[in-house]
Parts: structure tokens; sequence; C-alpha cells
């Protein structure tokens, strides 16, 4: 694992911006940033190319037909961990997945549009190999989640998820 | 929310556009849907003032060295989950915080350096919160995503 890159101050403000604006040009960047356009260009690939930064369309959550939402905790047999993993992860209703310490060694975020479709999201964990127990808490609200940041170990694929905004018309 | 006015077709394939090539240009979405350019920036626009949409460069915290995720549950009163959960939002290693409708009421999901980062966390900071009646940890051990996508903007 090569050292992680240290993104400086001017970094900074170049992923604030684009935080707030990610379509913003490199060149209004760099007229904010007192910086040139290629400056910018510059050390946006490195960023990019490291994969500090990702950009992304983010989707609010009442404008798709998702209606229930919350934690899936699973309990998978040890030597089956990371085919479990990487199965639960790639499923279309999981927007994020771990493993984890404690009995149930896998946690997952999921959405569902109902209850028959979050039941068959359930139904669907306990047909993996190696799955012993599921455990699903619903999520009242979400008093914060950041979403300037997002998690991924993985090297190159990056996942993104937008829960089937052709169905948005429904709400 | 109930004032959200419909999205046509025309946003939909706005956001599809966007969703697989969220840098691409007004022009070249208009192209693509033979609609006029002017369409399309007044659509986006508008899909963005009204939070519906969100174009974010978004940071991969693994990537910036933070290669803990912890997952924190909280017991506490019914009454004291929101106050708790305000106090817990203003600490800036928390990615997000759950609700639930039974004790433990809070989870608190954090990314950290080190897993002794956890323990200052639970100790110092989250311990201290008034109301706070117990927390019971647990830290990722291996491959983690969360993806980009969906959030309540």
């Amino acid at each position: 694992m090569s050292a992680d890159y240290v993104a400086d101050a001017v970094d900074q403000r170049i992923m604030g911006i684009l935080h707030n604006d990610g379509r913003a040009s490199n060149r209004a960047i760099g007229r904010e940033l007192e910086l040139s356009e290629a400056a910018i260009r510059k050390r946006l690939k490195r960023l990019t190319d490291l994969g500090l930064i990702r950009h992304g369309l983010l989707i609010d959550v009442t404008a798709t037909n998702m209606r229930i939402f919350g934690w899936v905790y699973v309990e998978v047999h040890p030597a089956l961990l990371s085919a479990a993993y990487k199965i639960i992860a790639g499923m279309d209703r999981c927007s994020g997945c771990a493993m984890k310490t404690g009995d149930y060694n896998l946690l997952a975020h999921v959405y569902a549009k109902d209850q028959r479709a979050m039941t068959q999201m359930i139904e669907d964990l306990y047909r993996i190999e190696g799955v012993a127990r599921v455990h699903f808490r619903q999520v009242n609200r979400y008093p914060l989640h950041r979403h300037e940041y997002i998690v991924d170990t993985s090297e190159n694929e990056f996942r993104s998820w937008h829960g089937n905004v052709a169905h948005a018309e429904t709400s | 929310m109930g004032t959200r006015r419909r999205l046509d077709s025309v946003d939909r394939q706005i956001i599809s556009i966007l969703a697989h090539t969220p840098r691409t240009s007004n022009r070249d979405v208009a192209a693509s849907l033979g609609v006029a350019e002017s369409t399309v920036s007044v659509r986006i626009d508008a899909l963005v003032r009204d939070r519906v949409i969100k174009l974010a460069a978004q940071q991969n915290v693994m990537k910036a060295g933070y290669r803990v995720l912890g997952w924190i549950d909280i017991s506490c009163a019914f009454g004291d989950a929101e106050r708790i959960a305000e106090e817990i939002a203003t600490i800036e290693n928390v990615f997000s915080i759950s609700l639930f409708f039974e004790n433990p009421f809070l989870q608190v999901m954090v990314f950290v350096r080190s897993v002794a980062d956890i323990r200052d966390l639970v100790e110092d900071r989250i311990g201290r919160i008034k109301g706070v009646q117990g927390t019971a940890a647990d830290v990722s051990i291996g491959e983690a995503c969360i993806k980009q996508g969906i959030a309540s903007l």
C-alpha cells in the first residue's frame, strides 16, 4: 500500500468548492483561488487519479421511490465472509457495506420502496451461502449524513448508486 | 416535501445522464436529448435549487488516511435522543447518525485513523454528553464501501 497523499490547503479549498458546485469550471475555481486554470487542472487530475475525490450526482431521497431504509446486520460463516461481502456490496438496494467486529460480522445499509421490497431484500440475504442470521433495524430518520464523504477500500472499482430515479414520478 | 413538483421525462433523462457522467456540459446533454441548451440549463438550475439533485465532488476518506470505520450504538432515554444527536453532529469524525425506533436509539458512524481514536471518541466526547447511558462500538475489519448516490439534501 502506497503512502497516503496528504491534500494541502489548496487541495482542500478546491474540494470544498467542488463539493458545493460539482460543475464549477477549472477557470472559475482558478479565479476564486487566484491560480491558473492549468494549476487547477493539474491538482484535480492528481486528486482524481489518486482516488481522493470523485465527481458524482447526489439525488435527494424524497425524489426517489425509496421509502424504507435501515441497517442490516448479517452473521456470515467466517470462511465465507469475503464472498458474502462481494455479493451484498453489489446488490442494487445496498448503498453501503462493511466487514466488522462483533457477532454480526457484516453490516449493510439498504433502501427499499416499500415493506414488500424490503422483505424480498432480506429473503435474498438469507439465500447467500454462509449467511446464518439477518437482523434489520429500520431507521426513523438521519439527523446527520455528511455526504461530502464517501468510503471505498477498493482500489479502482468505484461504486455509485441512484435508487432507480426513473420511477421518481410516483412521488 | 409534498410541494415538490413532479419530475417529467426531460428531468429524469437529465438526471440519468448526469448520474453516469456528472461533468457533461449542458451543450452535450442538450445534444443527446434533442432539446435547447437553455432548457437544460434552466432544468438543472431548478433541480439543484429545489434540492432534488446536487452535483458534487465527494472525498473518499479511506484515501485520506482514515482507515477505520466505527459504528457506535448509544443507549439513552427516548426523549434525549434528538438532543444527543445534535451534540454528536458537531464532532468532526462523524459520518452519519441514524435514529431508531427502539433503544439503542442512536447509531453513530465514524471514520478514524486508528482504533485508538474510537476510545477517544467514546470516552472523551460521546461519553460526556448528558443523557448518554451506554455505548457499544464495532469497527470495520476489512473491506468497506459507502456508495455515491442518495442523500438527504
